[in-house]
Parts: C-alpha cells; structure tokens; sequence
C-alpha cells in the first residue's frame, strides 16, 4: 500500500482502498467518478453522511482498541491513573493560556473518563482558567471543600476582578488560600489587591491555611480588614502575610496558630499602618501555644511589655528590624532551648561602633539558656562571616541553631553575620567588638569558624585584632575556613603558628611585605584544620598559587616558595608540613580558585622527601 | 485472584520459624525472599496470613515477570524495616507522594519498565511505590500539550470529533 511509512497515501493508494474496501460500503457513490460533479438526492447524501460518521465512530472505536491492547498506559487500573493525575496535578502550571493538569482530560477516552469522575482532581478551583472552568470544576465535585484557592501574578498577570470575585465567592469553603503578587502593579491592580483585603470578611470555617504576600508593593502595605474573616476561623492554622499591615493581633478568634510569619517590606514600610502595641503581640501569641515557626519582620512595635508569652513548641524564631525593638520581644518570650533562633537587626554601620557593645552584650543576655552548651560535652561554635552584601537590608544577623554532635547530642551553633561593605574601615573594630563580648560560655569554644574574612590590606591589623582576643580562642580545636580562597586562607593558617617554633606561614603582599606570622594568634590546642569543606590536618603540602612575584622577592622567600612553569609562586608552610607530619596528600590551589586535590605527591622541597 | 498452588514443602526453603517466601513470576522464575521484606506488600501479607490460618505453605504465583518482581523485591529490601507512612493501613491517606531521592535514582527506568513496576506494585498492594511510581510518570508528562503527552505514552487520539468539541475541551475561560 505504502511505499514508505513516512509517505502520505498517494492518489494510486486511495483508488485501490476506494475499490477494495471503501466502495462497496456507499452505493449511492458507487456509479461515480471519484471526482467530477455529483447529482444525489438529499436521503442519498444522508446516508453517505451517516455512512462516514459510522465510520468515524469505527475509526475511533479501533484507536480506543488499539490502545488498550497497545498503549501500556491505558492497561492499567483506573485508580492507578488516577493517582498518576493527582500527581501531575501538583507544580502544575496555572495560567491562562495553559490548561495545565487538565490537559490529561484531552489525550483519550479513558483518560478523559478516569480525570472526569475523580472528585479530588477537582477540588482545587482554576482561578486562572476563568468562569467556565471554575464552574466545571464545581460540577464535578460540587459538595466538598475546595482545598485551595490560588494565585500568583506570575502565573496569570496582574489580578482582576473575576479573580477577586471568585477568591470572595468560594473562600467560604476553601481549605487554603495563597495570593501572591510578586511584581510592582500600575495603581489600578493595586486596588484590587485591596479590594481583596478588603473582602476578606466572610467566615472561613474550613481555612487552614492564609498566604498573602505582595513583594511587589512599592508604597504602601495591603490590609487586613477590620472584620476580618467575620471572627470565623477555628481551623486556621497557618499564617503568612508580606507587605500587608494591620494583622488583628485582638481577635481571639485566630488561635492554636502554629506557623506565623509577618513582614513587611523595606519600601512598604514608611506608610504602613500603625504598628499594633508590644503588649497586643505578647497577648496574642500567649494564646498560640501551639506555635511552632514564629518570624516577625520590621512589625514589631516600639513600645514595652511586661507580659510574657510561653511558647514550648517553637522550633524556629526569626526576628527582624531594629535591635533594639527585636531585644524587647526577645525579652517577652520563653522558648526551648533548642529553638533555632535568627535575628535579623537593622545596624548602620555608619554609627559609632561602639554602640554596638551594649546591643550584642544584650542580646546575648537574652539568649543565654541557648548559648548555655546544654551539657559539659558540648562545645560552642562561631561562625564569624562577613558579607559584603550593599543592598542587604540588615546588617547584622544572629543564628543560633543546634547541629547534632554525636550520636545523640546537639550543641548550639552561633552564626555571626555582618554586611559591612567591603570598604568600611570599621570592619575590623567590629569583629573586635563582638567577640570581645561575647559571653563567658566563649570560653569553651572549640570549634571557630572563619567564613570569608577576607580583608585586603588588612591582615596585619586583623593578626592584630585575633592577637587580642586569643585568650578567649585558647580552647578552639578545630577551625573552619572557606570562601574566599588565597587569603582567607593564608590567615585560617596563621592561627596554626608554632610559637616555639619562630618560624611560621608568610604571608607576602606586593608592598609592603607583611609577615602575618609575628602577630598571629596563638591557639596552642588547635590540632584540626578545614578548609573549604575538606580536612588538611595531615595534608603534607598547601600552596597556594598567587601571582607572580618579580625574582627579587622570590630569591628573598626561596626558603618557602616553588616557582611552577608558569612563573607562579607556590607558598608552602614548611612549619606546617613539619608538625603535620609527612603523608601522601597535597593540595594546592589553581589560578581559577578551584581547588585541586592530587593523591599523589607532586612537589618537591629541599630537604623534605615527599 | 492469585493463583495459588500447593507445594510441597521440602521446595520451599525456610520453612518452620525461618519465614521464607516462594514467589513465582510469570516467567516460571521461583525467587526465594524473606517475608519480613515483602510485609510492605499487602497483598503478600493477606497471603501470608491464609497460610498461618490453613497451616499450609504454598508458592505465590504472581502475574508478571522475574525482572519486574526483582525490582520491587529491591525495593522492598531497601526500604525493610523504615516506616512509610503511604504502607501504613491504619494512618489517614497521605496527600501526594513524598521526594524520595533513592526512589528517583531506583525509578530511572524506561517508560514501559516503569507501567510495568507500578502495575506490579498496585497488584501487591505497595502504596509508597505506587505513589513513587506515579510521580515518576506525572513528571513525564507535566506542562506538556496532549500531543506530546500522546507520543510520550503512546496514546493514540480515540475523540470523536464530537467528544472533542465538548464542552470539557472546549472552555478555555
């Protein structure tokens, strides 16, 4: 029939399928010509009608067949497809010209059938595909709680009014709500936003859980309405607002709440609207035991409290704006010891360094039950990190968390974070300041770790600042460097310096050459390195490859250095290698930062067999 | 129905107190396994529990092939003794199956081997890799047009011209 199966049926094909198979079954064709006028009466045309919608209906009857026989598919049981839907349901793209999961609903018969009587496949109403949808969506499983409602400007573009409307209509039996307007709108879209705020004041018994965040917003934050959801919200549970402002913090209606997080966004703030009092906060969260996440960010009010919240359950409390404010309500709070604690403090760098002394001593006041290493086993950890993050909106960040420390026991980590910008002069003051008050527990710290302290020129003064502070550092085993490779590196290796010794690591810069080594910290304990993720402790030779250096420098560092065939320098602490001990390791570390490990013993240093 | 055969009794190993299983594929392939790994299938539990009633043994005669039954009996080995919340008869159904990193690596098969393991997997009652399996398939097909869905199963369009105008799809909002 075919000479190939990529070619179509050519004009010969369809004469012979005409005559052997097709003709006999229109007779009313049968004495014509296949093309030429045709004079048939009106039943004639009927029945050759009802002969190709036959015949159609044979067609199809045969794919449906075929793919029960042939389509793996379509073999198996119709609760499994079901299932298959289900999970193609969830990520789904949720857009107007896309009809997303429903598509399966328009491949074949049986899956049309299997998509169309399964209820749950249609409890999610597609806010995005219109009325028409929405309306199928209802008939198809018209008497159960909706589970969620639905929308993203990403998805649909800016809201409309049907979306609104229909958030309105069906909120009274939606388990979820999630409205997320990421990008900034003409002030048109702004108002419907508010427009559904300002309707949300219907009773929600079936509502779980409420999402609203505009990120988008540039002026000023969305807001809860006064009634907000009619005081009917027994199943609430979750919380999660961006950018909008007067959260009812009196309503007794919203509690048991157990994941609450508010913030307001850095542009939104300014004309937000009146911050509730400290005291309406502490109460409300007295009322929510059952808190388990708890993130407050630039809306926490200025004023004091004496009232105090007990929240057993919290896993994670993420506090956000000015030092001061976040200390009150630290203050107001009793939490588990084991809660991962993040505080996000507005500083400016700009202000008097010292300034920073009374907030950090404070603080860590306040958080003292989590520094307390919960039994003498533990040892702290610091992170001391610092970004360099211009456009960051905080300046300071906290993190105590407990990382597991064994088989079964959990010691807390302290996380430091300053964005100070690369470029302020006060950097090193303030690293100063905080570990100089940090509290008495520093003193068993054993691990510390060094996480992009990288400061161009400043290395002598930080040799300095690390001097200073050695007494407290006495107890470090263990210390971790990463992120920025070269310097950061040379200084986690400073901190090694055998004393007794008199020689140490050399740290060269083009002018004028520093030697890091006569004021490196001393932390006579230390007997593990790490760096960038890997252990060097028994790592023979470390080089760092740095640039060239003219041949006058490197006859006056030939002791330490290797030059390569590309005319770099290799600086190797000979120190190291002797209190390390010789094995068959060396790392070194390329021009592109990435660092190369070779098992096999590549270097050779007068003197030393490798 | 299984069907289930008698066997004597010296054919299968463990007997007495060492709970072996004989399963047998439809390729005639006789695999011995322990009990306590295939006790995530349901299916294998309610016939563990008529041999415990009636005090006899019998081999398992199951409806697919020694590859397939290898692959779920290696998953089953790998998850012996965890506790999946989706196998747990009396724990409220769970919502859409969780990311398991080792399940996506284990169902990095091709498409006709993967219908295969989640049609064995729904013959014995294997809730977790069913959902597993589900996904896997679901993410074949997500985001794509009913075309590309047809050609990635093999699905030929059986609508009528009708069926294809009916209002189900045909509202486009």
């Amino acid at each position: 029939m075919k000479d190939s199966e990529d070619l179509p049926l050519n004009r010969s094909d369809i004469d012979t399928i005409w005559e052997t198979f097709t003709a006999s079954r229109f007779p009313s064709l049968h004495v014509f010509p296949s093309c030429g006028p045709l004079k048939m009466t009106p039943e004639a045309c009927q029945r050759v009608d009802e002969e190709l919608k036959a015949m159609q209906m044979v067609l199809c009857a045969a794919r449906t067949r075929r793919n029960a026989v042939v389509a793996a598919i379509s073999r198996l049981p119709p609760e499994v497809l079901s299932n298959i839907f289900f999970e193609a349901q969830s990520d789904s793209p949720r857009k107007r010209d896309h009809l997303g999961w429903i598509n399966v609903s328009h491949v074949c018969r049986q899956w049309r059938a299997v998509a169309l009587t399964n209820k749950t496949l249609w409890l999610e109403l597609p806010l995005a595909l219109g009325k028409k949808w929405i309306r199928e969506s209802l008939l198809r499983a018209p008497s159960h709680p909706r589970p969620s409602l639905v929308y993203s400007d990403r998805d649909v573009g800016p809201i409309h009014t049907k979306y609104v409307d229909a958030i309105h209509q069906h909120l009274g039996h939606a388990r979820h709500l999630h409205v997320v307007a990421h990008v900034g709108f003409p002030r048109v879209h702004h108002a419907k936003l508010l427009d559904l705020c300002y309707g949300l004041t219907f009773p929600v018994p079936y509502l779980e859980t409420l999402a609203i965040k505009a990120p988008g917003i540039r002026d000023y934050a969305l807001p809860f309405p006064l009634n907000t959801f009619g005081r009917i919200a027994p199943r609430l549970r979750s919380i999660t607002t961006y950018n909008v402002s007067d959260f009812p913090w009196k309503p007794r209606f919203i509690t048991n709440l157990v994941h609450l997080d508010i913030a307001i966004g850095k542009d939104a703030m300014a004309r937000s609207s009146s911050k509730p009092s400290l005291r309406n906060i502490v109460k409300f969260l007295r009322k929510s035991p059952t808190l388990q996440y708890l993130s407050l960010v630039r809306c926490i009010p200025r004023s004091s409290t004496e009232e105090v919240a007990r929240l057993p359950n919290l896993a994670a409390l993420i506090l956000g704006g000015s030092t001061t404010d976040c200390l009150r309500l630290v203050k107001c709070l009793r939490i588990p010891r084991t809660t991962k604690v993040h505080l996000r403090l507005r500083y400016r760098h700009d202000r008097d360094v010292s300034s920073l002394t009374t907030s950090i001593s404070n603080i860590f006041t306040c958080l003292t039950a989590h520094l307390t290493p919960p039994s003498a086993s533990s040892s702290l950890r610091i992170d001391l990190r610092c970004d360099d993050q211009p456009d960051a909106e905080e300046d300071l960040h906290i993190d105590i968390s407990h990382v597991e420390d064994g088989a079964s026991s959990r010691r807390p980590s302290v996380s430091l974070s300053f964005n100070t910008g690369s470029s302020h002069p006060r950097r090193l003051d303030i690293w100063r300041v905080v570990i100089k008050n940090l509290p008495v527990e520093l003193g068993k710290l054993k691990e510390l770790s060094v996480v992009g302290v990288e400061t161009a020129g400043d290395a002598e003064c930080l040799a300095w600042h690390w001097t200073d502070i050695a007494e407290q550092l006495n107890e470090v085993r263990q210390v971790h460097a990463e992120h920025d490779f070269g310097r950061a590196l040379c200084q986690a290796l400073s901190l090694f310096r055998d004393t007794s010794k008199g020689t140490g690591w050399q740290y060269r810069q083009s002018k004028p050459k520093q030697h890091v080594e006569a004021h490196a910290m001393i932390l006579p304990r230390a007997s593990r390195i790490e760096f960038g993720g890997v252990d060097l402790t028994d790592a023979v030779v470390i080089g760092v490859e740095e640039e060239a250096v003219d041949s006058e420098d490197s006859a006056a560092n030939s002791a330490g250095e290797e030059s390569n065939d590309n005319d770099r320098v290799y600086r190797l602490n000979l120190r190291l290698l002797l209190s390390w001990g010789v094995r068959a390791r060396v790392l070194a570390f390329d021009a592109s930062r990435e660092m190369v490990s070779d098992p096999q013993p590549s270097l050779r240093i007068d003197g030393l067999d490798l | 129905m299984p069907t289930i055969v008698s066997v004597d009794d010296s054919t299968v190993p463990g007997e007495g107190s060492s709970r072996l299983l004989l399963l047998v594929s439809s390729d005639n392939k006789h695999i011995v396994v322990e009990e306590d790994i295939m006790s995530r299938s349901r299916f294998i539990s309610k016939q563990v529990e008529g041999f415990e009633a009636t005090s006899q043994r019998h081999a398992i005669l199951l409806p697919f092939s020694s590859f397939v039954l290898n692959k779920v009996i290696e998953y089953c080995s790998h998850y012996r003794g965890y506790y999946l919340l989706e196998d747990d008869p009396d724990a409220a159904p769970p919502g859409r199956s969780p990311v398991r990193e080792w399940d996506q690596e284990f169902l990095d098969v091709d498409r006709n081997m993967l219908l295969r393991i989640i049609k064995a997997a729904h013959y014995l009652e294997i809730k977790s890799l069913v959902g597993s399996c589900a996904r896997a398939i679901a993410d074949m097909i997500r985001g794509k047009t009913t075309e590309e869905m047809r050609e990635i199963l093999g699905v030929e369009n059986d609508f009528t011209p009708e069926e294809e105008h009916s209002p189900s799809s045909k509202c486009t909002g």
